[in-house]
């Protein structure tokens, strides 16, 4: 089983590429982004070590299982809370990043509520799922989309026309100026193990998640997407041209060729992979964000069956379809922006707790 | 928790969502494809003339598919002359099978970023589409058809795509790269002419534009050939030697790096060739012995021919090869401090260029 | 062997040995002055003649020295000095019977084979290995699977529904050695609650009524007529359920990728069977998505296509008067009709209709410029790469996907594929066959039911 939480490890990783990630580090290319990049990609190892190790020493429970019954519950239920409204922060934003992309790209007449309807319910249903089926279900996704990236990566790299002196731009401005907003994105790439929270309960074994070298393999794995994330772009629009895209990854393959491929545009493969990420994305940050809620909301009984899932998958629903009507691109890259600054000190806070209780639990 | 009421819940949700729809929905035989655009500066000031390639669907497989319309249509931007041209044809537009641009050469004297804007911000143009660059009006280049095309404007794809013919003669410019270039500062671009000679299209000459300044330099067909060689690092060219030898090297390997020294009091560009190739035709007889000889009157050549291009373009202040970009990326400071430096340092830059040529032999006889 | 009490344990052994097996039967006679015990499987062996020429005439009259005279003469019987328990019980389970007595012990060779009313599978066909099928009586299958499966780990269970109504003998068939307890457990607990009312008589019939809780789409327990496979599955450590009078067996639980195995897979090397295997995914994915697929990138997305495919297809749907997925629906509906009568009819018609149905209908259609000319290829290609599915319970389902697929994507467009395709997808894995996962990238990890097994 232990592989499986690798997986959610990469499917993050790969949501980064899909939502407002690289817009957000691209607008920071002047001033020092790939020292943010380091600094973020380092606290994201951090974090991933310390909560990893907290989640080891409960073998098979769930956080919200772990904080409930360490902490005194005006403590426990404020912060649960919080965490679930987080994870349903990261789907939501995935969610609405895909409907603009989908009504801009794949079909322009498409009315966004449809658009919504048609995602929100396929992410309610997979966030229903048990937990288990939904890491095999994750699995297979991965298993069909990972040789789809990696071409799209290679064809990337391999581009003759790719402008590496545009890339090398990036290097000189990297002075110690830092922004959080960056930080925070780059953070964000590596945050997957925090689904821990609820598919811990299925990694009972011995055994840790982590050892150093796997450690490292992880960090460079993210920290290779997220520099991609940015070089891309960067290298195939320029430095000073890439700005003024809305979508730089779109756009960026929608520049590269297969000449002899079935199809020749490479936008339309990193379409499809684009889909099909940012649902398993938002299917398992909502699961997670749904398991929470369900752990602490009072349950609310109507023809004596417990409806308070069916509840919070209405507002998450209502959420979205709602916003993905009134409010518009920029307000909502506004949004991620303050998510993601948001997702900092959050996160420190929740590793902390956790690292918190597991050594006093071993004390 | 029962699955399956969700299950059935989330599908009449959909089929609810069906009936939202309908829109979007358009037949491919209800669509006209553009296959190619030509942009003309237009009979009034400031406007534009476009000219829009649009295919014919042929039902019979037994006759030759070529059939094809041009529309022409001015109006003062692009946007507008689609619109105006849409409401003359009976089907939708489709611009998603586009892949030849085609500009006319005086529209080089307005701002080309804006007429490249309409095309960069439309969802459905691909950002693969080969530009070219048109002497005379671009409805000449649109409306031919040479014979044995089966598919309109698909003579001029192959032209450009690899898939196609190969010549060192040919330069490929996609938008992106076009566009890249036009709005990276310390980078040129570059665009190629197309021609109709003979009832043919033809190209083999070179345009470098610079967006800021206004200065603009063609190349010789000659010229073209060796800056694709350099720039592309293009492997199946030929180089001719002229002078007391005469024989045609086919190059097979070709390899470039630079390095950009401004420490020094006087700034200078070491550029590197390596090459590697073998003499395709000759006029003296030449001898398998003397090969390191051919090699050093190759080098000797080739060092000069490169020279004198980087220094036409240095006169004519372009830089299409991206020096400036180079001087960006290795060094310190804000976008524009960098760029002023540059274009005082431009000017006087001492190009060392330095080819190592390597003939593996003399073809399949002596 | 001299000694009783040797044969005292023998006989304890062979009965613990083959507890659970309901066609175990062991019987006593005294015959003179010895008690003998004889030992053997009722559906494999021929006692007809052990009886009327062996044991009825001597039961009353013969001294022990003169019965055992009397067998020593029979052909296929032969003394054995030291039985030992391996040894007897490899003997009942070719279909020999053990003799047992005080002084001592012997083998009667009267293997039962009932191959007379066998007749060649139909549904799942194979080039080479076994051609045969079940038959449609229960002891005959039970014989074949025992000659499949010399082991006794294999146990043979009767199990009768409680309230069932029409009292159908059903028998459970697993290897103890390698079946998870507590898939016994659900199983006997699914049986337990086969409705009082609901009348079944066959195989298909109980797979449904134990699948019918769920109304699913696909199915997730196996019907197979070949007892190679079942006997497989039974090393695998599956149970399988055998119904009177059905020439179908279950097998408990299956998976997604059993449906796309056949057992000819076996039969042939390694790369071949590897290859077939791909191309039986391929056909799914062909037979569920391109009608779809055709819909959305001619209607939605038509830039995908390159230039002289878009040009052609345009041309070719120049005079069809309906939208592609009117097209597409039509067409469909017509292969369906096709198929299914072709299952229908008399194999001496059967090909006039195909024949009728699929060249000249499909002729006449596009020059009366009903349907497209690609229209044509699609059908014919979903049609066919359909059938290379080896289980047709699997192919019957996904017949249905494809229109879940095609109404989605003339919704919607290609995303409406893409988000169908994949929640196809979470369905699948969401559903589970007897509580096991019915569908997972790998199943390499020992799955519950084969935690128990020894195999290696």
């Amino acid at each position: 089983m232990r592989r499986y939480f690798y997986y959610l490890i990469l499917v993050n990783l790969f949501t980064n590429l899909v939502v407002y990630v690289p817009k957000i580090l691209i607008s920071h290319r002047y001033n020092g982004v790939l020292f943010s990049i380091l600094i973020g990609t380092l606290l994201g190892l951090f974090l991933m070590y310390l909560f990893t190790s907290s989640m080891e020493k409960f073998p098979g429970r769930t956080q919200a299982d772990i904080v409930s019954s360490h902490l005194p519950k005006w403590i426990s239920s404020p912060y649960l809370f919080l965490v679930a409204i987080l994870f349903f922060g990261t789907g939501y934003l995935i969610l609405n990043a895909f409907i603009e992309v989908s009504k801009r790209f794949i079909n322009p007449d498409m009315p966004n509520l449809v658009a919504a309807i048609l995602f929100t319910s396929f992410v309610i249903a997979g966030a229903a799922v048990k937990s288990d089926r939904l890491l095999y279900f994750l699995e297979i996704i991965l298993f069909f989309n990972l040789p789809l990236l990696l071409l799209v990566l290679v064809l990337a790299y391999i581009n003759p026309f790719l402008s590496w002196d545009s890339i090398r731009t990036l290097i000189p401005q990297a002075r110690f100026q830092i922004s959080w907003e960056s930080i925070g994105a780059s953070c964000y790439t590596l945050l997957g193990f925090f689904y821990l929270a609820t598919f811990n309960k299925f990694f009972s074994g011995k055994g840790s998640y982590l050892n150093w070298y796997r450690m490292i393999l992880i960090g460079l794995l993210g920290l290779s997407i997220v520099l991609t994330s940015i070089v891309i772009p960067v290298g195939v629009a320029g430095i000073d041209g890439i700005n003024s895209y809305v979508y730089p990854w779109i756009s960026t393959t929608d520049s590269l060729q297969m000449e002899y491929g079935i199809i020749e545009r490479v936008l339309f493969i990193f379409l499809f992979f684009h889909i099909c990420i940012s649902l398993i994305g938002a299917t398992v940050s909502w699961h997670v964000s749904l398991d929470i809620f369900k752990a602490i909301l009072p349950k609310i009984k109507f023809r004596q069956k417990n409806v308070t899932s069916y509840l919070v998958s209405f507002v998450f629903f209502v959420g979205v379809t709602t916003t993905s009507i009134t409010l518009n691109i920029h307000q909502q890259l506004q949004i991620a922006k303050v998510y993601y600054i948001s997702l900092i000190p959050a996160s420190i806070l929740s590793v902390a707790l956790m690292y918190w209780i597991a050594r006093r639990k071993r004390a | 928790m029962k699955i399956n009421t969700l299950f059935t819940s989330i599908l009449m949700l959909i089929l609810l969502s069906l009936t939202l729809t309908g829109c979007g929905f358009k037949d491919i035989d209800k669509r006209n494809f553009v296959l190619a655009v030509g942009i003309d500066p237009g009979e009034k000031e400031e406007y534009v003339k476009v000219n829009l390639k649009l295919a014919i669907p042929n039902a019979e497989k037994t006759k030759e598919v070529r059939d094809f319309t041009v529309i022409t249509e001015e109006a003062k931007t692009i946007a507008e002359a689609v619109r105006i041209i849409k409401s003359r044809v009976d089907k939708e537009i489709d611009f998603g099978q586009l892949k030849t641009i085609i500009l006319s050469e005086e529209l080089l004297e307005r701002d080309l970023q804006s007429v490249l804007d309409w095309f960069i911000r439309r969802r459905d143009i691909q950002q693969i589409s080969y530009v070219a660059l048109s002497k005379t009006d671009t409805i000449n280049i649109l409306q031919l058809s040479p014979k044995g095309e089966k598919i309109p404007s698909n003579n001029i794809l192959l032209t450009f795509s690899t898939t196609g013919t190969k010549s060192s003669y040919v330069t490929t410019v996609q938008l992106y790269q076009l566009r890249r270039a036009l709005v990276e500062k310390g980078t040129d671009p570059i665009l190629p002419i197309i021609e109709i000679v003979q009832e043919k299209f033809r190209v083999n000459k070179l345009k470098i534009i610079n967006g800021e300044k206004e200065n603009m330099l063609d190349l010789t067909p000659e010229e073209t050939k060796l800056f694709n060689s350099i720039f592309n690092e293009y492997k199946m060219g030929t180089i001719v030697i002229e002078g007391k030898l005469y024989f045609i090297v086919a190059l097979d390997k070709m390899k470039t790096s630079y390095k950009l020294v401004t420490n020094t009091e006087k700034p200078y560009i070491k550029y590197d060739i390596i090459m590697k190739g073998f003499i395709e035709e000759s006029e003296t007889e030449l001898k398998s012995e003397s090969l390191p000889k051919y090699e050093k009157v190759t080098s000797k050549n080739m060092e000069k021919r490169v020279q004198n291009l980087f220094e036409k373009l240095q006169e004519a202040g372009v830089d299409p090869f991206g020096f400036g970009l180079r001087y960006r990326a290795t060094h310190r400071g804000s976008k524009e401090e960098k760029m002023e430096k540059w274009n005082a340092i431009y000017p006087d830059i001492e190009f060392r260029v330095n080819v190592k040529a390597e003939i593996t032999g003399t073809g399949i006889i002596e | 062997m001299r000694n009783s009490n040797v044969k005292v344990k023998l006989n304890q052994r062979l009965q613990e040995s083959f507890k659970h097996n309901s066609d175990f039967i062991q019987k006593s006679y005294q015959i003179g002055s010895t008690n003998i015990d004889i030992f053997y499987l009722s559906t494999i062996t021929d006692t007809k003649m052990f009886y009327s020429d062996i044991i009825e005439p001597s039961v009353s009259q013969d001294s022990s020295k003169v019965f055992k005279n009397k067998l020593s003469a029979t052909e296929g019987f032969s003394f054995k000095e030291q039985p030992t328990i391996e040894a007897s019980v490899q003997d009942i389970l070719r279909g020999h019977m053990v003799i047992l007595s005080d002084q001592w012990a012997g083998v009667f060779d009267c293997t039962l084979y009932k191959t007379l009313p066998l007749t060649e599978t139909k549904v799942e066909k194979t080039i080479v290995g076994p051609q045969t099928g079940f038959s449609e009586d229960i002891d005959i299958n039970i014989n074949l699977i025992r000659h499949r499966y010399h082991n006794n780990g294999l146990k043979i269970k009767d199990v009768s529904p409680k309230d069932q109504t029409t009292k159908m003998r059903l028998k459970i068939l697993y290897d103890d050695n390698k079946v998870a307890p507590d898939l016994l457990d659900k199983l006997y607990e699914e049986m337990q609650s086969i409705q009082k009312d609901k009348f079944f008589q066959t195989a298909e019939e109980l797979n449904q009524r134990i699948i019918e809780k769920n109304k699913n789409i696909f199915p997730t327990i196996m019907i197979s007529e070949r007892p190679d496979r079942i006997a497989y599955n039974i090393y695998k450590g599956k149970v399988v359920v055998l119904v009177e009078g059905s020439p179908f067996a279950l097998i408990i639980p299956s998976t997604f990728m059993d449906f796309f195995s056949s057992m000819s897979d076996f039969y042939q090397p390694y790369w071949v069977s590897r290859f077939l295997k791909i191309l039986r995914y391929l056909g799914l994915a062909i037979s569920t998505t391109l009608p779809a697929a055709y819909v959305g990138f001619t209607s939605y997305n038509p830039e995908l296509f390159k230039v002289e495919l878009a040009l052609s297809i345009a041309g070719s749907r120049a005079p069809v008067p309906y939208p592609s997925f009117v097209e597409v629906f039509l067409m469909l509906i017509m292969m369906e009709m096709l198929t299914e009568a072709s299952i229908r009819l008399p194999k001496t018609i059967g090909p006039t209709a195909t024949t009728v149905g699929g060249l000249i209908l499909g002729q006449a259609a596009t020059e009366a410029g009903l349907v497209s000319n690609i229209m044509i290829i699609i059908v014919a290609s979903v049609a066919i790469s359909n059938f290379v599915i080896p289980i047709n319970q699997m192919s019957f389902a996904m017949r249905l996907e494809k229109y879940y697929l095609l109404l989605l994507t003339a919704v919607t467009g290609l995303i409406g594929l893409i988000v169908g395709l994949m929640s196809i997808i979470l369905y699948l894995t969401h559903l589970s066959s007897m509580g096991n996962p019915y569908f997972k990238l790998t199943f390499s990890e020992t799955p519950n039911y084969l935690k128990k097994g020894t195999y290696k």
